[in-house]
């Protein structure tokens, strides 16, 4: 028996030995641990409102027709007149039948659209110059100043004689994307979970427009994107994709939480996961709590804010 | 409570830059773990010291025994052979050869082969002495082989105990600091698994081994009797022939 307990002995002083020696790694050669650049990158909306072409509409009115024109003058209204004239010939009515189907979601404005349109020939005009940035609206406004409120119909009534000067085509497209830009403006203003009601007053007739200038795709990402900085996805979740949280934030103007978030959404209690993903998101806001880089003269902005957590972009699928 | 969450933060922190290496997760381990670890350490340290007992002795039987019955089987006088072996008979194939000369010469130097029933006594009580001699050898040969089979079956049960230990201790690890990221559960699992491991390591061999010897057990007690069997029957052939 001596001898076996003698080479048990060595054999298992040997094995103990390569052990405290680190034995998986004398096999292994030592793991490279990659060191991480970290690249912050904001995703922004497909896409952003831009502030400048708000603010122009607003201050060009002014000088012509002071009350009726900041009114008349948001981008849907006047363009839609251009593409869809056509069809009613008689000047005076275009306007009204026209606007009154173009602007379906700001209703109260295109009333008083109607009314003003008609008669006052100089209203039209600032219109025209202030929405149409881009080359061809322009050319109207310069090529048939003195027709005024007449020329707008023919050119429709002769779009295909016209068209290299003026396509209507091209009209659309613009028209097109300014109602676009629209969407994507009332769809900001959703997500900041404002009545559809309160921002087109505090927004254009308001003197103080800086202070309430609605804010950019990019501004809401970047505060999305501090808070996702901290935020844990649970992981395990089933489904995680589609774990779509959303969190009222208040905040104070230094950027600290006014008080507590809010899940908002009616179905935290039937899903555990969902339960636990909004949880972890309310409490990824409460750790970044004082949100950096807010812009201080929009504070009445992003006083409440209604962020949406997405797990499909943080798991980059 | 609160400051032993932050503990258990910290250390979840810093295990996740320590080392992984056998000895790290060995220092790493609870009390009741590392316990277990060091109960499975002394099984295998004793397994292997059977193991390498047990080997050597049978590797030695079987030579002993090879060359045993050549010289039995020689030619030789049995009488010549059992002045050689002397008193001292160093393997159980010898111990019964000398046992059952020993009962031989004790029986015939008395003269009890002089009459019929006298000799079938003799026979029966030859035969008697080398069983009770092979019965004892087998004995002492298996001894230990009950630890190893022990140990084959019980050390992995071990090793899981120590392992469900570690990973409940893991889990409150995560009630703790109510942090459901797997670096904080990762370091105890290691550690946990590595008691399963032990186990294993100490119950792989004790199963080879007992099954290897208890093989070679039955077959080197097939040949003792084998062999009492062809003496018995040699003594009784030289008992017939003397009353000739």
């Amino acid at each position: 028996m001596r001898n076996g307990i003698a080479i048990s002995t060595l054999l298992h002083f040997g094995v103990v030995l390569a052990a405290v020696y680190g034995l998986p790694d004398l096999l292994n050669p030592p793991v490279v641990v990659e060191q991480p650049i970290i690249v912050e990158l904001v995703t922004i909306a497909e896409r952003t409102v831009s502030q400048k072409p708000v603010e122009p509409q607003p201050k060009k009115p002014p000088p012509p027709a002071p009350k009726l024109k900041p009114i008349a003058a948001p981008e849907p209204k006047p363009e839609p007149a251009v593409a869809k004239a056509p069809p009613p010939p008689p000047p005076p009515p275009e306007p009204a039948k026209v606007e009154a189907p173009a602007p379906p979601k700001p209703a109260p404005k295109a009333k008083p659209a109607e009314v003003v349109t008609p008669k006052p020939k100089p209203a039209e005009k600032p219109k025209p110059k202030a929405q149409k940035k881009p080359a061809p609206p322009k050319k109207i406004a310069m090529a048939e100043p003195p027709k005024a409120f007449r020329s707008l119909p023919r050119p429709k009534q002769k779009p295909k004689r016209r068209r290299p000067k003026f396509s209507a085509d091209r009209i659309a497209a613009l028209l097109d994307k300014d109602e676009r830009k629209h969407r994507a403006e009332q769809q900001t203003k959703a997500t900041k979970k404002r009545t559809a009601a309160k921002p087109p007053p505090t927004s254009r007739p308001s003197p103080s427009r800086v202070r309430t200038q609605p804010m950019t795709m990019s501004e809401i990402d970047a505060i999305r994107y501090q808070i996702q900085q901290c935020w844990t996805i649970p992981a395990g979740a089933r489904d995680a994709r589609n774990l779509v949280v959303r969190i009222k934030v208040f905040l104070n103007p230094d950027g600290s939480l006014a008080k507590a978030p809010e899940i908002v959404g009616g179905k935290q209690n039937s899903d555990p996961f969902y339960r636990t993903a909004a949880e972890s998101a309310r409490r990824a806001v409460q750790k970044c709590a004082p949100l950096k880089n807010l812009p201080a003269d929009k504070y009445a902005r992003w006083r409440e804010l209604t962020l949406t957590f997405n797990p499909r972009d943080m798991l980059g699928g | 409570m609160e400051n032993q969450a932050v503990d258990a933060v910290a250390l979840a922190g810093s295990a996740v830059a320590a080392d992984f290496s056998l000895w790290g997760l060995f220092l790493k381990a609870d009390w009741l773990v590392k316990a277990v670890m060091l109960v499975l350490i002394g099984a295998s340290f004793w397994c292997w010291a059977i193991i390498f007992e047990k080997g050597i002795r049978f590797r030695r039987l079987r030579a002993q025994a090879d060359a045993f019955e050549d010289s039995f089987w020689s030619g030789g006088s049995l009488e010549d052979l059992f002045d050689k072996i002397g008193t001292r008979p160093d393997h159980p194939m010898e111990l019964l050869f000398v046992s059952a000369m020993r009962e031989w010469r004790r029986s015939t130097s008395k003269g009890l082969s002089g009459e019929d029933f006298l000799r079938a006594g003799i026979k029966d009580r030859i035969v008697q002495v080398m069983h009770i001699t092979l019965t004892r050898e087998i004995e002492r040969l298996e001894r230990y082989m009950g630890f190893l089979a022990t140990v084959g079956s019980t050390a992995p049960f071990i090793g899981l105990f120590g392992t469900v230990w570690g990973i409940m201790n893991s889990f409150q690890a995560i009630a703790l600091t109510k942090n459901t990221n797997l670096a904080v559960v990762a370091p105890g699992i290691a550690e946990a698994l590595f008691a399963t491991a032990l186990g294993l390591i100490a119950a792989i061999p004790a199963v080879v081994a007992y099954n290897k010897f208890s093989t070679d057990l039955g077959r080197y007690s097939i040949r003792l009797e084998g062999f009492v069997g062809e003496f018995s029957a040699i003594l009784s052939r030289q008992l017939d022939e003397r009353q000739d």
